[in-house]
Order: structure tokens, then C-alpha cells, then sequence
């Protein structure tokens, strides 16, 4: 039986970061009426004429920020969702939230609708770097919004961002605690990137790249040692607890996006929905479109691309069967010269990223993939 | 002297750059209606991009153009000169050709240093000087003042030397009628064996080179045997003509006559300046004096940024060459670099000019490596070895001392700017010789200096110690020993060929260090630790590291965004193409550029 992901973009948020670039803003009710009804229009459509009777196995709204619109808009998706495409029985349903709008009554109208994940922004457990990045919570709201989250579905998750200004190395520590104390099944940790055009790129302030890389090791000899294991460059589960939804994404495996600037892999084809909402809501949809045959190049630099991101690495076997070829022959000195340094391990036959190797991986798989 | 003779002017006109020669040029062009005024380009004379941007002239074009005075009809040839230094040789050889010259003084800023080398020239050349006055529409000209600041400085008659302004088209007819009066009508005999002078060649697709020539004696035709004297080649003429501005042909050139001659010559190699053409069947006694081969003064390796337009550069040069004779270039490797071509230059300017015009005709992108002189290496065993490449430097232990190029500079500045231009010849190692008062505004400073210190940044703290009021002038003068040593830099544990260099004792120290340095800045992170070390004779002197990358970017995989992830990473491998591999140390082409400038930071 085929499988797949349904990813649903909320573009609303209630204030927008300073950091952020991603497809959001503020919205009144109206916009986000006919918003909703839009994007039930296209899950109608795609369940009609392109499911093929494939079962869902996981669902992920993000935005923006779903928890700042109304519950009902998310949980008459998922209705729309359940009663459109076969749904599998242990289906993973994550929506995001932010502390400051997560309320109980939403957290329990989103459980009653079938989320049994949610994943929350908390970013920094300082109230300071909080308020620097345009953050409207308080760490406290913070812990509120985890025991809700909690009590209604279980299974939580909180994002750290690392790299912040004016953060120190006991914020992340103290962000690691706070959430391990918590009870959050997975975290993800995320160094800020400084997006062109948003208020911290015209703030003038650039990272500090060793102070990032101590962050990230520091969070992630930290969260190990609490039982968090970094199944991905940014992502830390207990035992079980992995996102199947984004484990998805790095295995190539088959997912649909409905909503603004959605992003679908499907039969072989990436495809986007339009950036902009105003042309979204007048009717515009898929304008990037690019197929990429199962056993073209482009296919497996993708698969060691997307597979160097997780702690499995890339199965070199089961690389040769599908295309044909070693995907490390001619690179062997490359690779030496990798593996001396400590950035990348071969062993049984799979090739991953060390600790070390997995903070420059962009480097590693320009060298090794394209 | 004939009818035809007495009634030809040739001259040219000298002036530094931005006091209006090519605006004179103009005016004297229309007002002799030799181009219509629809044909009319500014600055027709600087026909070159390159020169029309920069304001300066590097090709030399005559015009010839015809003027009525008391009704006699005169036929006026302008040939026009380069401005700079660099091709002091090629104004040599065109002043040569003339018989006055107009010498355009700007009304507000008087004489200037450029100005006066040339000048010097043309005196020794015995041509004619015309002083004219230009810019006098200027609010702060000051004619009078400038007028006896000529005959001060240059010691020569400028009472009745017109007053104009080009721009305005204001008092052409003046300057017209003293090149008619004053300028001295070719002599030579028409009937004597054939004497021309080549001031200058071109190339031309469909001609080849074209020799500019001014008869000295003699005739020349179409199916004239020629004869080059100095490289012995003989050509058949298959046209000859003058500039009408366009190559206009006619049937003959005469004594006193300015025009090309077209002999399906293969490149401008073989039309050297200063050359004589003769008739190969009845030949003159001796050739025009001063001829000189052109020698590269400075080198320089050039390689393409991406490795395998290799062909493309090779290609480009060879084109180059074809209508530059001065440009010399040979083959190179580089372990840094890979292929490229180590190239011979006249000067600064026209090394310049060449790696400008190969990025911009061409569409080259170009590493060019620090430029250099060339040494005269004694060794030990008795030989010597002239080393233009600090890669081709014997072994220490072979050498028993190295003389280095010396030039006799002449700097020329306003009175405040002495003690900071004194400071910056002593660190260039100059040697003081001579200081002149000019006048209360102009001092002339006279150094004997290194070529390699003046080739080495130079220019620029001239310019900067003098807010751009100096000016340098140089020649050559001879060779003298001196305490040289190879400056290596070595990345990774091994010397990068690309980035040595040939420099004296007592600054390789500072300079090595100033290089790891600048180096460490313009070497990005990368996967592995890269010390940079620098050293002088295989002892290491300075040493710095580009620490091991820790993070590069980490973009989210945001709702399965791959696409966006794809494309940073194909950016990224883009980079890449731009940078050079080094055993495992990448090296961005700009690297190779930046550490050219170091002291004026």
C-alpha cells in the first residue's frame, strides 16, 4: 500500500518576528475565512482526482502560526482530511503552536479532531533574547502552554533556536533543562539563519559562527546525556518519539502541501503553490514545477543530500541497487581526507556525518554529492 | 621643396590629460569641415572604448584636414600622441613625424608635469612649439599668469599665443593660422630613394597590419617593393593612403606626406615604430635614427579564473598581439594557478590596459599575479640568468648576487606635499638626488629608485600622499646590485607558487607578514585547519591560521522545502568554480588580487 504526507500552511501569525521569512503576516477574519475554504477547495479536488488510494500517515500543519487562528479552521480541515483520503490507523497529526495563543480549549479541540502531536516555538528560555527576536511569549507562558499541549495530546515538541543576540551558552543550557524537565518527547534545535530583508538582517546583526557551533554542541551533548537522541542535524526524540512526518522528507518519501508556498513531492514531481497569498486567494496555485526521474543524477544527489542529514546516514547498498552505482567511487580521497578529520564515518556499509561533520554538512555534500 | 611640399603642415598636439586636447581636436576638425557635423563624434581621435573612458589616448590616429589662409589652400596632418608615460617610446617615435607641435596649456591650472616630458621631447625632436591657451571660458583662468608661467617653466615665447576655449569653439582660427605660420613645411626630396618612418601600426582584418608612416624622402605605390630596415622583411605595397579621417587610398605617398601603408603584413610585430621603410630595389643609405626594439619593463602572470577557458586566453592574446607589438607573453605553469601566461609589459598603464581589455573584448575573468622585473641573477658558477619569474629564482646557494633595474624618477609636485612624497620614495628605497623649485606652486623632485618598488603600489601613494596633485615621470637607468631575496608563502605546508615573490632584505620581513595576514582575511574557513606561513629563503618568518569551519549554514528543511536546499547547495558548488584548489586548500581567485595593494591600508 502507498503512502503518504499531507503538509497544510497556515500563513497567519498574530505578530510577525523579527527573524522570520517564511510565508505569514496578520490577517483579519475574512482573509482567514477564505483562506480556509480554499484550501478545503484544493483537498477536495486532490482527493478526487490524484489520492489513488493512498493512505495518509501523517499530517503536519505549520505556518506561521496555526494556533493563532481559531480551532475551528483546523479542526474542520482535519475533518475534511479524515472523510477525503484513507487515513492510517497510528496516522502522526502534528500541528504547531506558539505559547502566547495555545489555550486549553484549543489544545483540547485539536485533540478531539485527531492531532496527537503538538510542537511548540519556544525558541529561547531567556525572557531577554525572547523579547530582542520579537517573540510575544515569556518562558513562563511557555511552561503553561507545555502542560496543556501535554495533557491533551501526550506528545509533545518544543524548537530552540541557537545563535541568538545577546544569547550565552547558559541560555542554552537553561532551554535545554527547562524542556527536558518539561517532558518533551523530541526537541528541535535550529541555528538562526539571517534571511535577507527581515528586521535582524537590517539590524545588521551576523551570528557568530564559532559561538554557534559551541551552542549547537553544547545542546546537543546535553540532550543526549537527558536521553534525546539526534536522529537528525536538528532533531532530538526519546526512544520512538522521531517526527515521522519530516523523517519522511529525508527518505524521499511521498508527500502532498496545500496552502500557500506548500511544498509537495509527489510521482516524482517537486512542485510549490505560489508565495502570495493575495494571488493564492485569486485562484493561482502550483507555479514551480520540476520532475525528477527515479534514477537520474538529480534523484541521487537528493537521496545523499536529504540522507546525510540523519543519524543513519546513507545506506550505501541500497544506494547501488536503486541507481545503479557506488555513490562514493571517485571521491575516495575526499573521503579519506573527511574521515581523518572526523567529519564523516563509514562503517556497515552507510555513510553518515559525525557530530562535527553534520555542523558544516553543506560543505561535506557539495564535496561528496554534487 | 615643391609646391605640393610648401603647402603641407604636420604637428601634433601636446597637453596633459583633461586640458582639452582632444576637445581642440575636435574643434579644428570642424572647423576645416573635414568631418560633417552629423558624423561628429566627441573626441573622434580616441577611438578606443578604453581611451574615451579614461580619457587618455593609447592608439595614435592621424586626420588630415584642409585649411584656407590668404587663399592657399594648406593641407594640415594631425597626428596624434599618446599621453602617458608608459608609451614615452611611441611619443618619440610620433613626434618624429611632425614638424610643429601645438602645445595646449590649460588656462586655469598652468603648466603640469605630464605636459613638460613631453614637451622636452618635441624640443629634442626640433619641432616647432605653439603654445596655445585653452579653457580661457573658465571662470579662474588666469591666461596672463599661465602665459608667463609658460615662458618660465618651458623657456619658450608665448606672447602671441592664442587665447581659446575649445569648448566654446571660441578662437579656432587662431590656432589654425600659427600651425599655418608657424609650423615648418615638411622638407625632404621626392626624387631621392625612399625614407619613411613607421610612428605607428594597426591591425586590420582585411589588410593586416597597416604601417602609419611619414614620408621622409622618396615615393611610394601600390607595387612598391618595400623593405623593412631594421627587421630586413621585404613586403610588395598593395595600398597606400591617408586619414580622411577615414584610410582613405591614394595613388602615391610623396616627401613631407602622412598617410598608411598596406603590405599584407601578417601582425604589428613586423611594423616595429621607429622602423624604416625603404624601397627594396633602390634602398636608402641610412634608416631614420632612434629606432630601438621595445622591451617588456614589467611582468606579470595572467590565468584564467575558470581552468579551462585556458584556450580562450591563449586565443585572446594571440589577437591581442596582433595589433600590439608590445605585449610580450609566453606560456606558464602554476602548481596554484594551473595554465596561465606569464606576460612582458611596457608599464604599469599598459599592463592595465591588457588585462582590462581581455576581461571587457574578450569576456575573460582573470587572475593576475603580483607584478615584477626582471633581475639579473649572478651565480655562483659564473653565469647569469635573467629572472623575470620569482618561480625561476635559482637556489640561494647558487646565487652570488642579484642587480636589480634601477629608473631615474621625476616627481612633480606642489610644495606641501614634499615631506610625505619624501617619506614615500625612502620607504621605496629611492635614493634623493635633485629638488628644483619651478615656481612658487611646482616643485620637481628627482629620485633613483628601484623599477620593482615603483611597479609595487606606487602610483597610488603618489597619488594619496599628494590628494592627486603629483605626477611621476620615469626612464630606465641601468641595473645595480642590490640584497634581493625570495619571499614564499606556503599554505598547508607547501609554497604556493603563485603567491612568491623577489624583494629586497630589509622588507621581506614586514612584507611577509603583512601577506599571511592579509591572506588569513580573504581565505575562507573551510573543513580543515590552514596554517599560512611565510618564508624567506626556506626560513619561516611569519605564520598565521584560518581556522578549521565550524558551522555553515543550516537552513531548516522548512514543510519540505527541498528545492530551496537544492539550490543553496548548487550556490554553493557555483563558489567553488571561483575558487582554486591547492592540495586540499581552496583559494578564492580575489585572494590572489587583494594581497596586490597592502600598503595603503
Amino acid at each position: 500500500m502507498k503512502k503518504f504526507g499531507v503538509y497544510l500552511h497556515v500563513p497567519f501569525c498574530a505578530s510577525k518576528c523579527a527573524y522570520c521569512d517564511f510565508v505569514s503576516g496578520v490577517y483579519g477574519e475574512d482573509v482567514k475565512k477564505a483562506y480556509f475554504a480554499a484550501l478545503s477547495g484544493d483537498i477536495t479536488r486532490f482527493a478526487e482526482r490524484q489520492a489513488n488510494g493512498r493512505t495518509v500517515t501523517s499530517i503536519y500543519i505549520g505556518g506561521g502560526t496555526p494556533s493563532s487562528v481559531d480551532a475551528h479552521y483546523l479542526t474542520d480541515v482535519l475533518g475534511l482530511i479524515g472523510r477525503s483520503f484513507v487515513i492510517s490507523s497510528n496516522c502522526e497529526i502534528t500541528t504547531e503552536a506558539n505559547p502566547e495563543s495555545l489555550t486549553r480549549e484549543k489544545a483540547e479541540a485539536y485533540a478531539r479532531a485527531g492531532v496527537n502531536r503538538i510542537s511548540i516555538g519556544m525558541q529561547s528560555a531567556s525572557d531577554e533574547v525572547l523579547a530582542r527576536i520579537g517573540r510575544a511569549h515569556t518562558s513562563e507562558r511557555f511552561v503553561r502552554a507545555a502542560e496543556i499541549a501535554t495533557a491533551a495530546v501526550g506528545n509533545v515538541s518544543a524548537d530552540v533556536m541557537l545563535a541568538l543576540p545577546g544569547q550565552t551558552m547558559s541560555d542554552v543550557e537553561n532551554a535545554v533543562g527547562l524542556l527536558s524537565e518539561a517532558g518533551m518527547s523530541h526537541i528541535s534545535v535550529y541555528s538562526l539563519k539571517v534571511e535577507e530583508g527581515t528586521p535582524l538582517q537590517k539590524s545588521g546583526y551576523v551570528p557568530d559562527e564559532d559561538a554557534a557551533a559551541d551552542m549547537y554542541s553544547l545542546a546537543r551533548s546535553l540532550l543526549e546525556e537527558r536521553g534525546y537522541k539526534g536522529y537528525e542535524v536538528s532533531n532530538f526524540a526519546q526512544p520512538g518519539k522521531e517526527c515521522l512526518h519530516n523523517v519522511g522528507y529525508w527518505d524521499r518519501s511521498e508527500y502532498i502541501g496545500f496552502g500557500v508556498s506548500a511544498h509537495s513531492f509527489y510521482d516524482d514531481t517537486r512542485f510549490a503553490v505560489t508565495s502570495d497569498l493575495t494571488a493564492y486567494l485569486g485562484g493561482v496555485r502550483v507555479t514551480e514545477k520540476h520532475y525528477i526521474p527515479p534514477e537520474s543524477d538529480e534523484a541521487a544527489e537528493e537521496t545523499i543530500m536529504l540522507a546525510l542529514r540523519t543519524s543513519r546516514g546513507l545506506d550505501l547498498s541500497a544506494f547501488r541497487r536503486k541507481f545503479g552505482r557506488d555513490p562514493i567511487a571517485g571521491k575516495e580521497s575526499g573521503l579519506a581526507l573527511l574521515r581523518r578529520e572526523g567529519l564523516v564515518s563509514l562503517t556497515d556499509d552507510r555513510l553518515s556525518l559525525t557530530p562535527k561533520g553534520l555542523y558544516v554538512m553543506n560543505e561535506i555534500i557539495v564535496r561528496l554529492a554534487f | 621643396m615643391n609646391d605640393r611640399q610648401s603647402k603641407k603642415r604636420n604637428f601634433c598636439i601636446i597637453a596633459h590629460i583633461d586640458h582639452g586636447k582632444s576637445t581642440l581636436a575636435d574643434r579644428l576638425i570642424e572647423k576645416t569641415h573635414t568631418v560633417s557635423s552629423r558624423d561628429m563624434e566627441d573626441q573622434l581621435l580616441d577611438s578606443m572604448d578604453l581611451e574615451r573612458e579614461r580619457g587618455i589616448t593609447i592608439k595614435l590616429t592621424p586626420i588630415r584636414m584642409f585649411y584656407t589662409k590668404d587663399g592657399v589652400e594648406y593641407e594640415l596632418n594631425l597626428i596624434d600622441t599618446p599621453g602617458h608615460v608608459d608609451f614615452t617610446y611611441e611619443v618619440s617615435r610620433s613626434l618624429r613625424a611632425c614638424d610643429g607641435a601645438v602645445l595646449v596649456v590649460d588656462a586655469a591650472q598652468g603648466v603640469e608635469a605630464q605636459t613638460l616630458a613631453n614637451v622636452y621631447l618635441a624640443i629634442d625632436n626640433d619641432l616647432e612649439i605653439l603654445p596655445v591657451i585653452n579653457k580661457i571660458d573658465l571662470p579662474s583662468a588666469r591666461p596672463e599668469e599661465v602665459r608667463t608661467e609658460i615662458e618660465e617653466v618651458v623657456g619658450i615665447d608665448a606672447s602671441d599665443a592664442p587665447l581659446v576655449s575649445a569648448k566654446e569653439g571660441i578662437n579656432i582660427d587662431a590656432v589654425l593660422d600659427m600651425i599655418v605660420d608657424k609650423v615648418p613645411p615638411p622638407s625632404g626630396d621626392p626624387a631621392a630613394p625612399l625614407k619613411c618612418l613607421i610612428f605607428d601600426s594597426y591591425y586590420d582584418n582585411y589588410k593586416g597590419a597597416v604601417c602609419l608612416v611619414r614620408v621622409i624622402d622618396g615615393r611610394v605605390s601600390a607595387g612598391t617593393k618595400i623593405k623593412m630596415m631594421a627587421s630586413g622583411r621585404i613586403y610588395d605595397c598593395v595600398e597606400v593612403g591617408i586619414f580622411d579621417p577615414k584610410p582613405t587610398p591614394v595613388s602615391a605617398l610623396e616627401a613631407g606626406d602622412v598617410g598608411y601603408i598596406a603590405a599584407s603584413i601578417k601582425a604589428v610585430a613586423e611594423t616595429a615604430p621607429g622602423d624604416t621603410v625603404t624601397n627594396a630595389d633602390a634602398p636608402c643609405a641610412e634608416p631614420c635614427p632612434g629606432y630601438k626594439e621595445v622591451q617588456p619593463v614589467v611582468y606579470s602572470g595572467i590565468f584564467p579564473v575558470d581552468g579551462s577557458k585556458y584556450n580562450d586566453l591563449k586565443d585572446a592574446l594571440e589577437r591581442l598581439k596582433l595589433s600590439d607589438a608590445a605585449l610580450h607573453f609566453e606560456p606558464e605553469v602554476s602548481a596554484a594557478l594551473g595554465f596561465g601566461f606569464r606576460c612582458g609589459f611596457l608599464g604599469l598603464l599598459h599592463m592595465e590596459i591588457i588585462q582590462e581589455r581581455l576581461e571587457r573584448e574578450y569576456n575573460l575573468d582573470l587572475i593576475t599575479t603580483a607584478p615584477g622585473v626582471t633581475y639579473k641573477v649572478h651565480k655562483t658558477d659564473g653565469k647569469t640568468e635573467t629572472v623575470t619569474n620569482p618561480c625561476n629564482l635559482p637556489p640561494q646557494t647558487e646565487i652570488a648576487f642579484i642587480e636589480e633595474p634601477m629608473v631615474a624618477a621625476e616627481i612633480y609636485t606642489p610644495p606641501e606635499y614634499i615631506g610625505s612624497i619624501m617619506e614615500l620614495c625612502q620607504d621605496k628605497r629611492g635614493i634623493f638626488e635633485d629638488m628644483q623649485y619651478l615656481d612658487a606652486k611646482r616643485v620637481k623632485m628627482k629620485y633613483r629608485m628601484p623599477l620593482s618598488e615603483i611597479v609595487y603600489d606606487f602610483f597610488d601613494g603618489l597619488k594619496s600622499r599628494s590628494r592627486g596633485y603629483a605626477s611621476l615621470d620615469y626612464e630606465l637607468a641601468g641595473y645595480e646590485k642590490s640584497d634581493m631575496v625570495k619571499l614564499d608563502i606556503l599554505l598547508n605546508g607547501e609554497i604556493c607558487d603563485a603567491l612568491s615573490l623577489i624583494i629586497h632584505r630589509e622588507k621581506a620581513q614586514a612584507r611577509g607578514r603583512a601577506l599571511a595576514e592579509k591572506l588569513k582575511q580573504v581565505i575562507p574557513r573551510q573543513l580543515f585547519e590552514i596554517p599560512i606561513q611565510a618564508a624567506i629563503g626556506g626560513k619561516i618568518i611569519a605564520r598565521e591560521t584560518v581556522k578549521a569551519m565550524r558551522k555553515d549554514v543550516l537552513a531548516k528543511c522548512y514543510g519540505g522545502d527541498v528545492t530551496r536546499k537544492k539550490k543553496l547547495l548548487e550556490k554553493q558548488k557555483e563558489g567553488k568554480k571561483r575558487m582554486r584548489q591547492f592540495g586540499s586548500v581552496e583559494i578564492p581567485s580575489e585572494a590572489f588580487t587583494s594581497i596586490l595593494k597592502l600598503d595603503n591600508e
